[in-house]
């Protein structure tokens, strides 16, 4: 296992001996990190590796998405998608929600975090802000999970519910709770959020 | 009576849940249990009144959160204020024939120790000194460091509390479902192995060792004879009452009956567990049910 120093040195140099040799960037970003956050989210979603490694792998890619960044300038970044997450009204835990965030920006998607304890309110006003495609909601506690049902009726009376893909997820969360709260799509873990966030917008993840 | 004579002569039932049966009680969304140790005190004792009446021979402070890692800088208590109420709280309901176990959980930190994160050793020392002291000065029986993810952090609590106190030591880690590939690799979601975490807490002093809570129920039984084949230490085990699933009206039930509960804690006896008790979601009747199981085996 590496550690987090050296994970993030050694995709930095992976990254820098690429651009000498004339590899675009923008293939490096998408068969380089984006793919391997791909791989980092399946072996999680699979008990192969655990909470810190996809923390440290997270680093990495942060950290190999900055170096990227003055030469992906000339060709845009193309995103999967827009995505607003947060944890819900009154669950202070943000450590899952986070391993989402991470999996889905290290997968090709705009996040937009919007923290936790995040009102139906703030939720309804980040998707018009940010022109969101997807409407993501953590909880880890099974008292608040209820406030999810609060978030999509919210999002319903501001008329944005047609306009945005519902995930959810988080320890007490289920497939019945999603369906009985009229949710697009669950996720059991950050590894397959990212295959679930793709499914929604009907593109390939 | 004393920890030491307890865990000698008897199995030790714990409580049950503490956080779901103060929102029976009225506990809003977004207000910390902890808070209730000074703002509801009454609400409080009734919950560990209601657990002392069936039979428990142990309760848990209402401190699990109560950690300045936890609580935050706006909190209107001091980590030692709402530590000293609620041993306060615990000790009147507990009298001189209940035990208190003083709760420490985790930080919920994000970041960590090195090779992981970027936090010192004493940033999360800190924490756990602090609540440790407060509990200790207030007169608990025992402390029990719970609901721990992560070895490293449950090493660096479990020393400080032994450094600032001369308490016998819980450690209880929580645990995820093993792959389906892999049915007997217990690990943690910061994939610590069972025996990393026996080594490492039994040489840091630990008294009792054992788990609580996460995605194993079924399995805990398992679990506790992986754990008892690996060290001499008496083991506890406080077990979620089964899945929560969310009923027609939006209210969280949880699968597991008291009776079907009891079947789970019964197993894990027989596996060699020592302290046995109820957490998310367990009620007064879950400890009911394992209290009539030990009062029949014992007659």
């Amino acid at each position: 296992m590496l550690s987090r120093a050296q994970a993030i040195s050694q995709t930095e140099q992976i990254i820098k001996d690429a651009l000498a040799n004339n590899v675009p960037a923008s293939e490096i970003l998408n068969d380089g990190l984006v793919s391997a956050m791909s791989v980092i989210g399946d072996k999680f979603s699979e008990g192969e590796i655990y909470i810190p490694d996809v923390l440290i792998a997270a680093r990495a890619m942060q950290n190999g998405l900055d170096i990227l960044r003055p030469y992906l300038a000339s060709d845009k970044p193309s995103y999967k998608g827009t995505v607003v997450i947060g944890t819900v009204k009154g669950d202070l835990h943000d450590i899952g929600k986070n391993l989402v965030k991470y999996m889905l920006s290290g997968g090709g998607f705009n996040v937009i975090d919007l923290g936790n304890d995040v009102s139906s309110e703030k939720f309804a006003d980040a998707v018009r802000t940010h022109n969101a495609d997807i409407v993501a909601m953590s909880a880890l506690l099974t008292t608040t999970m209820t406030s999810m049902k609060d978030i999509i009726e919210g999002l319903e009376e501001a008329g944005l519910r047609e306009k945005v893909k519902v995930l959810i997820g988080g320890a007490p969360v289920t497939q019945d709770f999603a369906d009985k709260i009229k949710a697009d799509g669950y996720a059991r873990d950050a590894g397959s959020a990212i295959h679930k966030a793709a499914e929604l917008l009907g593109i390939a993840g | 009576m004393q920890f030491e004579q307890a865990i000698k002569s008897k199995i030790i039932i714990c409580d049950g849940a503490m956080g779901t049966e103060l929102q029976k009680r009225g506990l809003g969304k977004g207000v910390t249990p902890d808070s209730w140790n000074i703002t509801n005190p009454e609400q409080v004792k009734d919950v560990h009144k209601s657990y002392i009446q069936v039979g428990a021979d142990a309760i848990l402070t209402n401190t699990f959160g109560a950690n300045s890692a936890r609580i935050g800088k706006e909190s209107k208590y001091s980590v030692r204020e709402l530590n000293l109420a609620g041993v306060k709280i615990a000790r009147e309901c507990a009298g001189e024939d209940v035990l208190v176990f003083g709760d420490i959980g985790p930080t919920g930190w994000e970041d960590q120790l090195p090779p992981y994160g970027t936090l010192s050793e004493d940033v999360f020392y800190e924490v756990f000194s602090e609540q440790a002291k407060a509990l200790a000065e207030g007169g608990v029986d025992a402390i029990i460091i719970e609901t721990m993810s992560n070895l490293a952090e449950a090493t660096i609590a479990l020393k400080a509390v032994k450094d600032n106190t001369s308490l016998p030591v819980i450690c209880s880690m929580t645990f995820a479902r093993p792959p389906a590939s892999r049915p007997d690799d217990f690990r943690t979601s910061w994939g610590d192995s069972v025996s990393d975490i026996v080594e490492s807490l039994t040489k840091g002093g630990a008294d009792v060792l054992g788990s609580n809570c996460g995605d194993l129920v079924n399995e805990m039984p398992f679990l506790a004879k992986t754990i008892r084949e690996l060290t001499k230490l008496p083991l506890i085990f406080e077990v979620n009452a089964g899945i929560p699933r969310i009923d027609d009206d939006y209210k969280t039930v949880y699968s597991l009956s008291p009776e079907n509960f009891a079947d789970i804690i019964m197993q894990i006896i027989d596996q060699g567990a020592n302290i046995v008790g109820g957490c998310c979601g367990t009620n007064p009747e879950h400890i009911s049910a394992i209290k009539n199981r030990l009062d029949i085996l014992q007659s």
